[in-house]
C-alpha cells in the first residue's frame, strides 16, 4: 500500500516537475531545462540564471518556477529515496544469489548518499537564484549532480538487472 | 494417557530441586509429564528473581523494535497470501509457519534466515518472528497456536532462547567467576548431554574450549538450560500430542517441526572487523546492541579474558544445541510420533570473521542456514537422522 502510494506521488510530481521544466525550456536563448543547469559551468550557468530572470511568464519572472520547482524536488528527493530504499529492500528478498543481495542492500547506501548530494545540489541551486544578478557568486552544481546521477544509475541498474534475472530463475 | 497431575507440594518440590540445580534425570522425565505454563512462569521468576510482572516488563520489547519487526512479517505474509491465492497447496508444496527471534526476523539490513527460506518457490512462510522476542513470549503470546489452527502448515519453525539468556545482561547472572565447576557437576541432564556426545559427537567437540568454558557456568545457568528443555517440551508436546503426551490426540498428525540452536559467538566491543566495503553495514549495526549481550555482562562479573569469555559462551552453545536435539529425540522416541521433530545445527559455521555484530551472522552465513533449513524441509536425509548440520561451504554467488 506504502509502495503504491509513493508510486502515485512520484509520478503526480515528476509530471508537474517535468511541465515546469518544460515551460523553462521556452525560454530564449538557451531553451533548456532546469536539469541542464544542474551540469551548467559557472558560466554558462549564470548566464541561463540571467535569462529566466530576464523573462516572464504568466506575471513573474521564470526564475520563480526554476525556485518553486527546486522547492518542490525536496519532496521529489524524499518520495525517490524512499521508492530506491523500498525496491531495493523488497527485491533483497527474492534474488537468492548472495554477491546481487549485496548489492541490492549497498543500495541503501547509494540511495542515501544520492538523496543526500540532491539536498545539497538544491541548497546551491537556492543560493544562486537569490544571486541570479551576480554571476560572480554563481556556483557550479555540476560535479554534485553528476555524482549523485552516477549513484542513482547504479542503484536502479542493480535493481532492473537483479529484476530480470529474479524473473528468468523463476521462469 | 493424560497428565497425571501432582500434589502441589511434591510439585513445588521438584521445581525447588530443579531451581537449585538438584534434579535427577527421572524427576526431570516425571516433570516433563505435567509441566504447565503456571509452573514455567513460577520457575523463570525464580531463575530470574523477579515477580511476574517485572519478567513480563523486561521479556517485553520495545515499541520501535516491535513496530519494524510488524513491518516485516507484514510484508512477508502478504507475499504468503499472495502465493496461497494462486492455488498453491493444490501440488506438493510447503506451508510454513515460523515463530522466532532476530534469526528469524532481523529488521531491514539484514536478510535473515526466514529470508532466505521464502525465496524458495515451493515455500510459503508466515512469520511471526520478532527480533529481539524472547522464548518466554512467545509461549505466553501463544500467537502460533492460533495461526496453527488457522493455517495448519506442514511445516513449523522455531527459533528461541537467545534474547532469555543475554537479554537484559542476563548473561551476568549465567556465570560464576570462580570457575568452580560445581554447577555442571550437579546437574545430571547437562552430563548426560555430554555423555552422548561422548559416545557420538554430531559437532566436533573443542574440549578445550568446552572444558574451560563449563567451568564458570552458573547454577542459574544449568537451570535455565533445564527450563529451556521444558518449554520446548511443552511446546513441542502442544503440538504433536495437544499437551496429552498422546500422540492420537494431537491435531496435527504430519506436522514437521525443525528448530534451531544458533553458532558459537564471539563477545566483543570492537566496531568493525577489517575494512572490506562489502559489508559497510557492520559498523552501523554494530551501534544496535553490541557488547551489551555478552561482553559487558561477562566484564561486570570480572571475567575479562577474551579467551575466557569466549569459551563461556561456547559451551553455553554448545549444551544449548545438545539440549535442543535431545528434546527433539524424546519426540522421534515416542510412539506413533515418528521422525517430525529436526535440529538445524549452525554450531562452527559462522566461523571468527563471519558475525555482523556479537549475536548475528552475516547475510551469507544466514543463507547457509537457510539452505540447511530448505532441505530438511524438502525430505532430504541427513547422515545424522534428525539433526541437520549446516554446511559453512554453501554459498555460491
Amino acid at each position: 500500500m506504502i509502495k503504491k502510494i509513493l508510486w502515485v506521488f512520484f509520478l503526480l510530481t515528476a509530471a508537474y516537475q517535468g511541465y515546469q521544466s518544460y515551460l523553462l525550456q521556452t525560454v530564449p536563448p538557451f531553451h533548456e531545462r532546469i536539469d541542464c543547469l544542474e551540469f551548467a559551468s559557472k558560466a554558462h550557468g549564470a548566464a541561463l540564471l540571467q535569462s529566466w530572470q530576464a523573462q516572464s511568464y504568466g506575471g513573474q519572472a521564470f526564475l520563480q518556477i526554476a525556485v518553486t520547482n527546486t522547492h518542490l524536488d525536496f519532496f521529489f528527493i524524499f518520495l525517490y529515496t524512499s521508492l530506491i530504499l523500498m525496491l531495493s529492500y523488497l527485491q533483497m528478498q527474492r534474488d537468492p544469489g548472495i554477491c546481487w543481495n549485496e548489492l541490492l542492500r549497498a543500495n541503501l547506501v547509494f540511495g542515501a548518499l544520492a538523496a543526500c548530494l540532491d539536498i545539497l545540489e538544491n541548497i546551491f541551486l537556492l543560493y544562486d537564484f537569490r544571486h541570479a544578478g551576480e554571476p560572480g557568486l554563481y556556483i557550479s552544481t555540476h560535479w554534485i549532480s553528476l555524482l549523485k546521477f552516477i549513484f542513482i544509475g547504479w542503484a536502479l541498474s542493480v535493481y532492473l538487472v537483479s529484476l530480470a534475472r529474479t524473473q528468468l530463475f523463476n521462469k | 494417557m493424560d497428565k497425571e497431575q501432582p500434589n502441589p507440594q511434591h510439585r513445588a518440590a521438584l521445581i525447588r530441586k530443579l531451581l537449585h540445580n538438584e534434579i535427577s534425570m527421572a524427576e526431570l522425565e516425571e516433570m516433563r509429564g505435567w509441566i504447565n505454563q503456571d509452573d514455567l512462569a513460577v520457575i523463570i521468576q525464580k531463575i530470574y528473581d523477579l515477580n511476574e510482572v517485572q519478567v513480563e516488563k523486561i521479556a517485553a520489547l520495545e515499541k520501535a523494535m516491535a513496530w519494524i519487526d510488524g513491518v516485516k512479517n507484514d510484508q512477508r505474509n502478504s507475499r504468503f497470501t499472495k502465493k496461497i491465492k494462486n492455488d498453491f497447496r493444490k501440488s506438493n508444496n510447503k506451508i510454513i509457519l515460523a515463530e522466532g527471534d532476530s534469526w528469524f526476523n532481523y529488521p531491514v539490513v539484514l536478510s535473515d534466515v526466514i529470508d532466505w527460506i521464502a525465496m524458495e518457490e515451493n515455500m510459503a512462510v508466515y512469520s511471526l518472528a520478532s527480533g529481539g522476542d524472547w522464548l518466554l513470549n512467545m509461549l505466553n503470546a501463544r500467537k502460533y497456536v492460533e495461526e496453527l489452527s488457522v493455517l495448519h502448515p506442514d511445516v513449523f519453525l522455531i527459533s528461541g532462547g537467545g534474547n532469555d539468556l543475554v537479554g537484559s545482561s542476563r548473561v551476568a547472572a549465567m556465570v560464576d567467576p570462580g570457575g568452580t565447576a560445581i554447577p555442571y557437576q550437579k546437574n545430571d541432564f547437562a552430563k548426560s548431554l555430554m555423555e552422548k556426545v561422548a559416545k557420538s559427537p554430531i559437532v566436533p567437540l573443542n574440549k578445550e574450549k568446552f572444558n574451560q568454558g563449563v567451568l564458570y557456568l552458573s547454577q542459574d545457568f544449568f537451570a535455565l538450560l533445564t527450563f529451556f528443555h521444558l518449554q520446548y517440551y511443552f511446546l513441542i508436546n502442544g503440538i504433536l500430542t495437544g499437551g496429552t503426551n498422546d500422540p492420537a490426540k494431537g491435531k496435527f498428525p504430519h506436522i514437521k517441526i525443525i528448530t534451531q540452536g544458533y553458532d558459537y559467538a564471539l563477545p566483543s566491543h570492537a566496531w568493525r572487523e577489517g575494512w572490506n566495503p562489502r559489508y559497510w553495514y557492520r559498523p552501523l549495526l554494530r551501534n544496535l546492541g553490541h557488547g551489551s549481550w555478552l561482553k559487558t555482562p561477562l566484564q561486570i562479573r570480572g571475567i575479562l579474558d577474551a579467551k575466557v569469555q569466549q569459551n563461556i559462551v561456547y559451551a553455553m552453545i554448545y549444551l544449548f544445541n545438545e539440549m535442543m536435539i535431545k528434546t527433539g529425540d524424546l519426540f522421534c522416541q515416542m510412539p506413533k510420533v515418528g521422525n517430525r521433530v529436526f535440529h538445524i545445527d549452525s554450531r562452527g559455521s559462522v566461523g571468527e570473521k563471519g558475525w555482523t555484530d556479537e549475536l548475528h551472522p552475516l547475510p551469507e552465513h544466514f543463507r547457509n542456514t537457510g539452505r540447511a533449513f530448505v532441505d530438511c524441509i524438502n525430505g532430504k536425509t541427513s547422515i545424522h537422522g534428525q539433526v541437520f548440520v549446516v554446511n559453512p561451504n554453501s554459498v555460491k554467488p
